[in-house]
């Protein structure tokens, strides 16, 4: 923008000459002209003025949201092994170090970690930073104290894992700092390298302009700039960088009008926090804060003075002078910024001499540019849309805490990558071609703790976990039963008919004849094995006694919205959901009935560190619980003698489970959905072009999740019988009680009530079925 | 003769039946999930559900009974959340958080959560009573005067203190 200012110079020459002539004339016509010249640079001053105070004032500065993993918690008692606890220490960036006498490290001793935890503050409270001692046992940690005194320390919150960061459209990356937090040392030496008048200009030094003029004609080139930290500061607002004498003047007045509405503190501070200095990929480093991360992992306040140093010869040019692409030159123009310390006092010759031989010491690169958990992180922002606009995600610096759990997520990502090429081998599928997603969920609390939507974990592509909307088969039949179990008209011991069954189909002239996986019939069998086994025609008889409508009100319940049309073969399944609607379905079972939402959030907190936002735990009892317990008993059934009891040979000894697996026609599908006390976890393996998979949900998606299942921490299944339950002993043959020495008798779970009330003696069951032979 | 016949094959019948695999397989003993004397055995040493040691969130509900005295209810239900992710079976955290959602005249989710107490609170009939008059409470407070009856009768049945 063209500055509309004459040269004053000029006109006055031309006044004085035609005074001597016409001096009335003379005074209207620099009435005419010069009034209109100055109300129209008042008015431009007026308009830079705006412009500077909203860029400094208003949304000073586009930050990023912040996402975070679910923080670790320390307690005597925790199942937590030592390498575990090493890991997460590694992901949070602590640093290896004998004495642990800073925030952020830690040291490895015989059977325990010394730790120095990093304050942090959280949605519910601040943790401070704490000296430790954890010790560990076989089973896990076996006490946290403090260092020093000893003294038992009851839990401890580690500092949140940062997994992501959601950039503002300028892909901008910052770290406020305060300038109460930034060493005196690197503000002095700031103002000794850059502008050595700060504190007493106006904006402008015309002094530091000459000579950077005079230096420049002499040398024939830009070898000095004139810019104060004030212009350094207006010039960083304005992202062009063209350099034009307009846009020179531009700055000067804009640097005058920044200095008379502010005080030099704030633009310090503010230049501190804006100021270029790197390039990660896309995302650009802005402030010292934050360079003092990118470069040397660590805070600012914990560098030391040739670190300083360095962070401050990067102004000059920051890609010129990139300490890891070009060294020499960055360790050449360190030094000179340390003799400029020196000539300046503010550091002694001793340690000038030192600094000079120090290597730079700039760490590796740590990739917070890139996503680790992408597809969790789509469910994250997805579940955030619903309350903030794109805007205000990425750039407004929130702070979100999500519930991922790091160790699972990677262990989920591992089974799933590791089992898909080893089913490719095995059934001798083309490489690559496979796919699945895992969702891993908290069974009390529904927090989603882990999303894996593509076997290339890293692809930021289809997100399978949400959006593979696949046939679920038999994963449906839980709903049937409840649904029976529900008019308190069936117990588990209720015998159904597993035998032909043709039905009519509506528009159709041939009957619909379902029939069971290994194609046999099985007769009178009870309801809890018909589910174990997954019984197909059983099933239906039963789903079309029930109600094809009391079915849909029980998915319903159980939390999938999705619309589904009520036909009979609904009943195996040939609805369609995605791993997560399935996921919502089976949590509702594992938790006793309790309806709650799966999230990944918990908090959001403004870039001050407000509360915004709280995604509260909400519970609603949609299922009878003793209805639950019944379900849950004869999915645990599944796993001991049903479609699933291979488990007992691949989980750990005494991981007791409950789950259901899912096969669809053809085999397109492989599903798995399983839950132990305190994870649930849902699988699905299959093409993304419809084509047969050629396995089974046992033989394909259950081995995926009893990979994780092994590697996880799972706590055993443990049924607690509620009030109004009983337990009872059942001939399995005649659905009738019998008694507990019974060769073939099974002990079952009813709700009071239900028990059957007539008894037969052992092996009467054999003689019943032979009256029926003949 | 169609009589012996008869019986013989029954004889014989039964002699194979009793090695007969046709029956449904319950010869594997059925593992004993079902926790029916509310007390707190596991079937097995390893995998039983975490040690609950009271100490590790008594800290913890100490402070959240405090928010929740000084008007900061929703910080005392961040915190109990927490606290409840540590121990999810422990019946006292549940009622806690449910007499938050109380203060905050959020009467279902009180009630809803008094109800999830209860799943844990077998071997506590304190808390439980302690539950069910919360219920009564609530369910009065929603004008649901039937549902409180039946709540203050599952409360006098736990007897009165």
């Amino acid at each position: 923008m063209a500055a509309k200012k004459k040269k004053t110079p000029v006109k006055r020459t031309r006044a004085k000459r035609s005074r001597r002539k016409k001096p009335k004339k003379r005074s209207k016509l620099l009435f005419y002209i010069l009034l209109p010249l100055l109300l129209v640079l008042v008015g431009y001053i007026v308009y830079l003025d705006f412009v500077i105070r909203d860029r400094f004032e208003g949304n000073r500065w586009e930050i990023p949201a912040r996402v975070y993993a679910s923080p670790v918690e320390l307690y005597a008692g925790l199942a937590l092994q030592k390498k575990e606890l090493l890991a997460e220490l590694k992901r949070l960036n602590y640093r290896n170090k004998w004495a642990v006498d800073e925030a952020g490290t830690y040291s490895s001793r015989t059977g325990a970690v010394l730790l120095n935890t990093r304050a942090f503050r959280f949605w519910d409270g601040s943790e401070n930073t704490k000296r430790l001692r954890v010790s560990f046992d076989a089973s896990g940690i076996s006490s946290v104290e403090t260092l020093k005194s000893k003294q038992p320390v009851s839990l401890v919150r580690l500092d949140p894992v940062h997994i992501a960061s959601i950039y503002p459209r300028h892909n901008e990356d910052r770290i406020l700092v305060q300038l109460k937090d930034i060493p005196d040392l690197i503000q002095k030496t700031l103002i000794e390298v850059e502008d050595r008048k700060f504190k007493s200009h106006h904006g402008i030094d015309f002094v530091a302009i000459m000579r950077a003029l005079y230096s420049n004609i002499k040398a024939g080139k830009t070898v000095q700039g004139g810019s104060t930290l004030t212009q350094q500061l207006v010039k960083n607002y304005f992202l062009t960088s063209e350099r034009s004498i307009s846009r020179k003047l531009n700055e000067a007045m804009m640097a005058g009008l920044l200095e008379f509405h502010y005080s030099k503190d704030d633009i310090l501070e503010s230049y501190f926090n804006e100021v270029y200095l790197g390039q990660d990929g896309k995302r650009s480093i802005n402030g010292f804060g934050l360079a003092s991360h990118f470069y040397f992992g660590r805070s600012l306040k914990y560098l030391k003075s040739h670190q300083l140093a360095l962070l401050v010869g990067l102004v000059k040019g920051p890609s010129y002078y990139d300490p890891r692409r070009h060294p020499k030159r960055a360790t050449s123009r360190r030094n000179l910024v340390l003799d400029v310390m020196l000539e300046r006092g503010l550091i002694s010759k001793e340690e000038n001499t030192q600094f000079k031989r120090s290597p730079l010491g700039v760490s590796k690169v740590h990739k917070a540019g890139v996503t680790a958990y992408p597809a969790f992180l789509d469910l994250v922002k997805r579940q955030l849309r619903r309350d903030y606009r794109d805007e205000d995600l990425s750039s407004a610096g929130l702070r979100i805490f999500t519930t991922l759990k790091s160790d699972v997520q990677i262990k989920a990502e591992k089974a799933l990558t590791s089992k898909l090429k080893a089913l490719e081998q095995g059934y001798r599928l083309p490489k690559g071609r496979l796919q699945g997603a895992v969702i891993v969920s908290d069974v009390n609390n529904a927090e989603v703790v882990a999303v894996v939507g593509d076997r290339q974990t890293r692809f930021t592509g289809f997100n399978r976990a949400l959006d593979a909307v696949r046939a679920i088969g038999s994963l449906i039949k839980p709903a049937v039963y409840l649904a029976a179990l529900k008019t308190g008209k069936y117990s588990l011991a209720t015998l159904i008919n597993d035998d032909f069954l043709e039905m009519d189909q509506p528009g159709k002239d041939e009957k619909w004849t379902p029939d069971n996986y290994d194609k046999l019939f099985h007769g009178q069998v009870p309801l809890y094995l018909a589910l174990a086994h997954s019984y197909n025609i059983a099933t239906v008889r039963l789903g079309m006694e029930v109600g094809l409508s009391e079915v849909l009100d029980v998915l319903s319940d159980l939390g999938v919205h999705r619309p589904i049309k009520e036909y009979p073969s609904m009943l195996l399944g040939t609805l369609a959901l995605s791993p997560l609607e399935v996921a919502q379905m089976y949590q509702t079972l594992a938790n006793a009935g309790f309806y709650s939402p799966l999230r990944s959030i918990r908090a959001v907190l403004d870039v001050k560190g407000e509360p915004l936002s709280r995604y509260p735990l909400s519970v609603s009892q949609v299922i009878d619980s003793r209805d639950s317990l019944l379900i849950n008993y004869a999915l645990h059934q599944v796993t001991q003698d049903g479609t699933a009891q291979q488990l007992g040979s691949i989980l750990p000894e005494g991981l007791q489970v409950a789950g259901k697996t899912g096969t669809t026609d053809k085999l397109r599908d492989s599903w798995f959905a399983g839950y132990s006390q305190d994870y649930l976890s849902v699988v699905w393996l299959g093409h993304d072009d419809d084509k047969p998979t050629k396995f089974t949900g046992s033989s394909g998606a259950m081995q995926v999740w009893a990979s994780l299942f092994n590697s996880i921490n799972a706590q055993s299944l443990q049924l607690d019988l509620l009030e109004d339950m009983e337990m009872a002993w059942i001939d399995p043959i005649t659905g009738n009680k019998t008694e507990e020495h019974c060769e073939n008798a099974v002990e079952l779970p009813f709700k009071s009530g239900t028990v059957p009330e007539q008894e037969t003696g052992c092996n009467a069951g054999v003689i019943d079925w032979l009256n029926r032979m003949f | 003769m169609n009589f012996v016949v008869k019986y013989l094959f029954l004889f014989l019948s039964l002699l194979l039946l009793s090695s007969c695999s046709s029956l449904p397989k319950t010869d594997a003993p059925v593992v004993d999930i079902v926790d029916k004397s509310g007390s707190s055995a596991g079937t097995t040493t390893s995998h039983k559900p975490a040690v609950s040691n009271p100490i590790v969130v008594a800290g913890l509900q100490k402070q959240a009974k405090q928010l929740n005295h000084t008007g900061e209810s929703a910080k005392a239900a961040a915190i109990l959340e927490r606290a409840i992710r540590i121990q999810p079976r422990n019946p006292g955290l549940w009622h806690q958080l449910a007499q938050v959602r109380f203060t905050q005249k959020q009467y279902r989710q009180a009630e809803s959560l008094a109800l999830r107490s209860n799943q844990y609170a077998s071997r506590a009939p304190d808390i439980r009573r302690a539950n069910w008059l919360l219920i009564t409470s609530a369910r009065a407070e929603t004008g649901d005067s039937k549902g409180a009856r039946e709540a203050r009768k599952q409360a006098d049945k736990l007897g009165s203190r």
